[in-house]
């Protein structure tokens, strides 16, 4: 797994001086006896101090306050690049089969109370994608699970992603046409190859629209920004068909010269099965959570080795809970089991953390431990993503969300 | 209950005949300003001419001196009373042009026991079916259309969904109306001149958004339809948008009620709706005493009820104030005592229901 | 018989015949025997004869005889065989449309090629108390099964080790209704009973007579009468009617009345056990009823330690979340914790082989704040508590059944591995040889099983290899 040097630099001069002078009093000071700082790079007796809800310093080798918050272990929160909360296939317009110009934000439901669950389970950031009842079902939005209910206080500004899937979702609810259409349900595509043909007619289309000002159309701006790579794209694509598909996609589209895709594979289950094509357009992937049988969503496999496989090929991958919160599903159970698969802690950690923080494009702001970033922290009776240990309490922006007993 | 009103309407039209003026007063009157020991009200051609503790009769006057208080008629907001099968169309999404006013009869059985509760004014609105359902009509139970046009009904609840036909989602059917509202026509066009604007929504996401429209585009109205719209209390201020609350029986969450409290200390503009067909309109005053109990000042679940209703309503309704149509209701007791009766009820100073015994 | 089973069968096959040769006595020598019944000893050695624990005890101190066939595995940790104390899985079916028929047997329906119990023995669990399904009302006698054998003779620890009764409705039923027929059951033998007494007691022995007829055997104790005991009621005058002259198919029903037979009570709700617990006292068998305690039944732990059941086991869910009416935050309660808290001893239910499985549910009853010792007693010295079998298994103690799991590490971790397990002293489970969980780990399919997925030719590598040129 590659990190990017960027990661180490500050903070670690924030370690090596003392304490700078606080031009105002902390609001929270939070202690550990082991800091995950970011995969691989652990502060023993940690003392974290939090102003205006980001972390104001670390330092090394402390013991507790009174006052203090301490305990085992603390880490980053965690960042789901697949969580699920939206109220359903009411927040993914199906009206056309390619949706461009909508954003999945204008759904949002911060009152629900999924999101203070979801936040009690150790993760504090999220993308929040359209469901794939669609081909292309418009902007995911990055979003803190926590904080005021408000969207402009809870969205944050990381890459513009599009989500779309490939697969039978897109098509699950569509059937044809018999005798007179009597609405778009009849229109839209019933098979895979179907929810194949409008991503490729999407993209030709938008090619074609940035040669003739005539053939221009409704949301092509977005299409072009996606083969210009300044939009990213997370595909669901749960088996290794519908994978090879997304890569052909690419590979299309730069064989043509028409673009090069910034595509992630969502609940890419089976991308251990014919990793090659992973390898070599550079695709990460977000796994599914790991099941007790192997076999997932759409008939997929996915044994509990896959996190190792992936990783000792190159490929970027993050866990995701997709959707799940209870408490053997949700994404600290996945490290767990990553682990159990063959992951070392530092590389789960990366999973849960920074990699899904680059994916999503918020890695300054979260994922690590580390002055001026988010004072988002997971904390544990003992050591993280252990089976006999739990999230005993959670600190999203510098509000205590869940507090240790 | 209209076989009823018949013979008292014509009853009393002889009484206070189109020339002559009527002067009502009782134990107490509710004016604009507060209550008067027994206050008078003077009424001519349907009209409230002046109000007091010691008006002088006129001459041609007739003076019924009444036991109990007298108020203005209590205010009901959203109800498909009298529209029966005109409430939702579902051929289309946007019926911007689409006026309520053509689907009120006034024929409606259901108009008495309006009448029966106090209620003088009713707000009528479409069923939440359709993304933009028509315009709201402001009516007299059985009686005169007094708004023809006073809202644009825009639906932001998942209620406006239909399947297989565009929006399917929230996002879809902001982004509809907001290319409505880039080249404005029908009724998009009229929106603040003269329309207001009333969102419907059910959750408290919904309500956000709805509010955060009418502020995009500078638009006036009320929220309908969000039980717990206390949450939304700044950003309701913000807009200056008022708040029409579904109904608070018995058995509603508590906090409801306490939402209405936090919009009252803000000052937002408050009414109840009757929420459905059939709903008693005893509901107002039952709704109205619920938020009494979790706090919202007794003038303001009063206004909620009458004048504050009316200037949501977008119609000169709910107030004695002079010059306005007497719509009058005498009350055995103090009208916020659920135990008060309705003992008489007037309309443009023609008594429509009660014993004429005096 | 499909492809799989018939690997299986080879595979189990070629087990009995691998451990055949070594005769009955069986010396394992681990790193380390957690016995679950004292402290744990380091460079153990664990002595099985004939199937049972002989001695148990540091190297340096246990003889291994000469004819003993020796397991060594010194990096490796023997822990009990874990014990699952209730399961409706691994038969042909769970549920019996018949209201009340302790007359059936769960015999009949345990299938010993069912992967349930495959998945068993791979997550280290022994002993099975294999128990009807909860859509009944009064079910069909259980038992306790060892998953290794291939026919139900062979896995079976105790027949008739159990009856299951709902407290919570069968499908269909109002609570109203299901308890009901659920007194009416008991009512009903009494009635029976009092009618063969006085028949009895006129002289009449038709009873006897029909007995015979169906071709009933008369031999021994079932030819005699015997008094009725049990402490909730009585018919006295039993001792008249020999036991073989009562029906077969309410025979059970007495069993239980005279505390014969474990009731194992499903109640999914905590109004489920107050009702319970009061049958039970009422017709004599509290002391040796198990609760199958839903989510919320730890409303009423009260009343549940005030009762004095034999045991309970806990669901699956260990954190229970409500938000009460009106109410802006969820309340969440550790169910491990209170039932610790409140001094009830519970056993642990597993789902499934991995995630959900006892040493994980142990696992996470830790985690959530619950001592490791009463954690790993509730996934084996705890259960074997609570199906009465606390002399046979649960803990590696001399005269106990020799069944042990020897795992990579601490049996609580998540990198720990079952590798090997004895059942009875004999070798059953190879991690080496599990092809399944091979699969299930690091994707290759088992040999002889189809292919999920045709391998699809790379339809581009052409075009790329050209523009390579």
């Amino acid at each position: 797994m590659i990190y990017p040097g960027f990661l180490i630099s500050c903070v670690l001069l924030a370690l090596a001086s003392p304490a700078p002078e606080a031009p105002k009093p902390v609001d929270l000071t939070v202690h550990a006896d082991y800091l995950h700082v970011a995969p691989g790079e652990v502060v023993r007796n940690a003392l974290i101090q939090i102003r205006d809800g980001k972390i104001a310093s670390v330092l090394p080798g402390r013991s507790a306050p009174d006052g203090a918050l301490t305990v085992h272990s603390i880490m980053a929160g965690m960042i789901d690049a697949s969580a699920r909360v939206t109220p359903g296939d009411v927040a993914v317009e199906q009206s056309k089969e390619v949706i461009t110009n909508l954003s999945v934000t204008d759904s949002l439901d911060f009152f629900n109370p999924a999101w203070d669950r979801l936040a009690r389970t150790g993760v504090t950031t999220t993308l929040i994608a359209p469901p794939d009842y669609n081909v292309v079902g418009g902007f995911s939005v990055v979003v803190k699970t926590s904080g005021p209910k408000r969207v402009a206080a809870r969205v944050v500004n990381g890459a513009s992603i599009l989500r779309g899937a490939i697969g039978e979702l897109p098509s699950a609810g569509n059937s044809p046409a018999f005798g007179r259409p009597t609405n778009f349900y009849a229109r839209r595509p019933t098979t895979r190859m179907g929810v194949e043909w409008e991503w490729r007619k999407a993209f030709f289309d938008a090619a074609q629209s940035a040669r003739f000002p005539d053939a221009e159309f409704e949301g092509a701006d977005v299409l072009r920004a996606c083969l210009a790579g300044d939009v990213r794209i997370f595909i669901q694509a749960w088996t290794t068909a519908d994978i090879r598909t997304a890569v052909y996609l690419d590979e299309e589209m730069q064989a043509e010269g028409y673009g090069d895709l910034d595509i992630v594979i969502d609940a890419g289950a089976e991308a251990w099965k014919e990793p090659a094509f992973l390898v070599r357009t550079g695709t990460p992937v977000v796994l599914p959570p790991f099941p007790a049988t192997g076999r997932l969503g759409e008939r997929a496999f996915m044994p509990w080795d896959t996190g190792r496989k992936l990783t000792d090929l190159g490929i970027m991958i993050a866990l995701s809970a997709h959707g799940e919160t209870g408490l053997k599903e949700r994404l600290s159970a996945q490290a767990g089991y990553a682990i159990r698969g063959g992951l070392t802690f530092d590389e789960a950690l990366a999973c849960v953390t920074t990699t899904p923080a680059r994916l999503l494009g918020v890695e300054k702001q979260v994922g690590a431990v580390k002055s001026g970033m988010d004072a988002d922290l997971v904390l544990w009776n003992g050591a993280p993503f252990s089976a006999t240990s739990n999230i005993v309490g959670v600190v999203a922006s510098g509000e205590v969300v869940l507090t240790p007993r | 209950m209209n076989i009823l009103i018949a013979p008292i309407l014509s009853a009393l039209c002889a009484v206070s005949g189109d020339t002559g003026s009527l002067v009502l007063q009782a134990e107490v009157v509710h004016g604009p300003d507060g209550p008067i020991e027994d206050g008078r009200i003077l009424i001519r051609d349907g009209k409230i001419e002046a109000i007091g503790a010691g008006l002088e009769l006129p001459g041609d006057g007739h003076l019924i001196e009444l036991e109990g208080h007298l108020s203005a008629g209590l205010v009901a907001m959203g109800d498909q009373t009298g529209l029966k099968g005109e409430a939702l169309d579902s051929t289309r999404q946007i019926m911007d042009g689409a006026d309520l006013a053509f689907g009120y009869d006034k024929t409606d059985d259901g108009w008495g026991a309006f009448l029966e509760a106090g209620v003088t004014a009713v707000l009528l609105t479409p069923k939440p079916g359709a993304l933009v359902g028509g315009r709201t009509a402001v009516v007299k139970p059985a009686g005169a259309m007094v708004q023809r046009r006073a809202h644009l009904h825009v639906c932001f609840s998942n209620a406006a969904f239909k399947s297989g036909v565009a929006p399917t989602s929230y996002p879809g059917a902001i982004s509809m109306l907001e290319q409505r509202m880039e080249t404005p026509t029908g009724g998009f066009a009229l929106l603040g001149k003269g329309l207001g604007v009333l969102l419907a929504a059910k959750t408290r996401a919904e309500g956000l958004r709805a509010v955060a429209f009418a502020k995009r585009h500078g638009l006036t109205g009320a929220l309908t339809g969000v039980s717990r719209a206390g949450d939304l209390v700044d950003e309701l201020h913000d807009a200056g948008l008022g708040v029409i609350l579904p109904p608070i029986g018995a058995a509603a969450d508590p906090r409801v009620a306490a939402s209405a409290a936090i919009l009252g200390k803000k000052d937002i503009p408050l009414a109840f709706s009757l929420g459905a067909t059939n709903r008693s309109p005893h509901a107002l005053r039952i709704s109205a005493l619920r938020c009494m109990k979790a706090g919202l000042a007794r003038d303001a679940a009063w206004k909620a009820l009458t004048s504050g209703a009316g200037e949501i309503a977008n119609a000169p309704v709910g107030s004695l104030a002079v010059g306005r149509a007497a719509d009058l209701v005498l009350w055995s007791g103090d009208p916020l005592d659920l135990t008060s009766q309705v003992e008489r009820v007037w309309i443009e100073g023609k008594q429509v229901h009660g014993d004429d015994d005096q | 018989m499909n492809i799989s089973s018939i690997t299986r069968l080879t595979a189990a096959l070629a087990l009995t015949s691998a451990v055949a040769f070594g005769g009955d006595s069986h010396a394992i020598k681990v790193g380390k025997v957690i016995t679950m019944a004292g402290e744990p000893i380091e460079n153990g050695i664990v002595l099985i004869e004939s199937g049972r624990i002989t001695a148990v005890g540091p190297a340096s101190e246990i003889q291994i005889p000469w004819d003993a066939e020796v397991f060594e595995a010194p990096n490796l940790v023997a822990f009990p065989g874990q014990v699952e104390a209730c399961t409706s899985q691994g038969m042909d079916r769970a549920n019996e449309s018949i209201d009340v028929a302790p007359f059936l047997n769960v015999v009949d329906s345990v299938d010993p090629v069912n992967f349930f119990y495959e998945e068993m023995l791979r997550a280290g669990i022994t002993t099975l108390n294999v128990q009807q399904g909860n859509s009944t009302v009064i079910a069909g006698r259980g038992m306790i099964v060892k998953p290794s054998g291939m026919t139900v003779a062979a896995m079976t620890v105790r027949p008739e080790a159990g009856i299951k009764i709902a407290i919570t409705p069968k499908r269909g039923k109002s609570r109203a209704v299901q308890l009901m027929i659920l007194r009416e059951a008991f009512a009903g033998l009494r009635r029976t009973l009092e009618g063969l007494v006085q028949e009895a007691n006129d002289g009449n022995d038709h009873a006897r007579r029909e007995a015979l007829a169906q071709g009933r055997d008369f031999e021994a104790e079932d030819g005699k009468g015997r008094a009725m005991t049990g402490s909730g009621w009585i018919v006295e005058g039993l001792e008249a009617v020999p036991r073989a002259s009562i029906d077969s198919k309410i025979l059970p029903l007495l069993a239980i009345v005279e505390g014969r037979i474990s009731v194992y009570m499903a109640c999914s709700t905590p109004m489920d056990v107050l009702h319970g617990l009061e049958i039970a006292k009422e017709n004599g068998f509290l002391a040796q009823t198990v609760l199958l305690l839903g989510p919320t039944c730890w409303k009423v732990s009260d009343e549940i330690k005030a009762a004095g059941v034999r045991g309970v086991i806990l669901s699956s869910t260990l954190e229970h979340t409500e938000r009460a009416p009106f109410a802006e935050e969820d309340t969440v309660t550790v169910l491990p914790t209170h039932f610790a808290e409140k001094g009830i001893p519970f056993a642990l239910a597993s789902q499934n082989s991995t995630t959900q499985s006892l040493w994980f549910q142990a696992a996470r009853c830790v985690a959530l704040g619950v001592d490791r010792e009463v954690a790993l007693a509730a996934i084996t010295s705890g259960p074997a508590e609570v199906i009465g079998l606390s002399s046979e298994v649960g803990t590696i103690e001399k005269g106990k059944h020799g069944n042990l799991v020897l795992l990579s590490g601490d049996p609580l971790s998540l990198q720990t591995q079952v590798r090997y397990v004895f059942i009875e002293g004999k070798l059953t489970y190879d991690r080496t040889t599990d092809t399944r969980l091979q699969h299930l780990m690091d994707g290759v399919q088992p040999e002889g099983t189809s292919a999920d997925e045709p391998v699809v030719e790379d339809i581009h590598e052409e075009e790329r290899t050209a523009g390579d040129k």
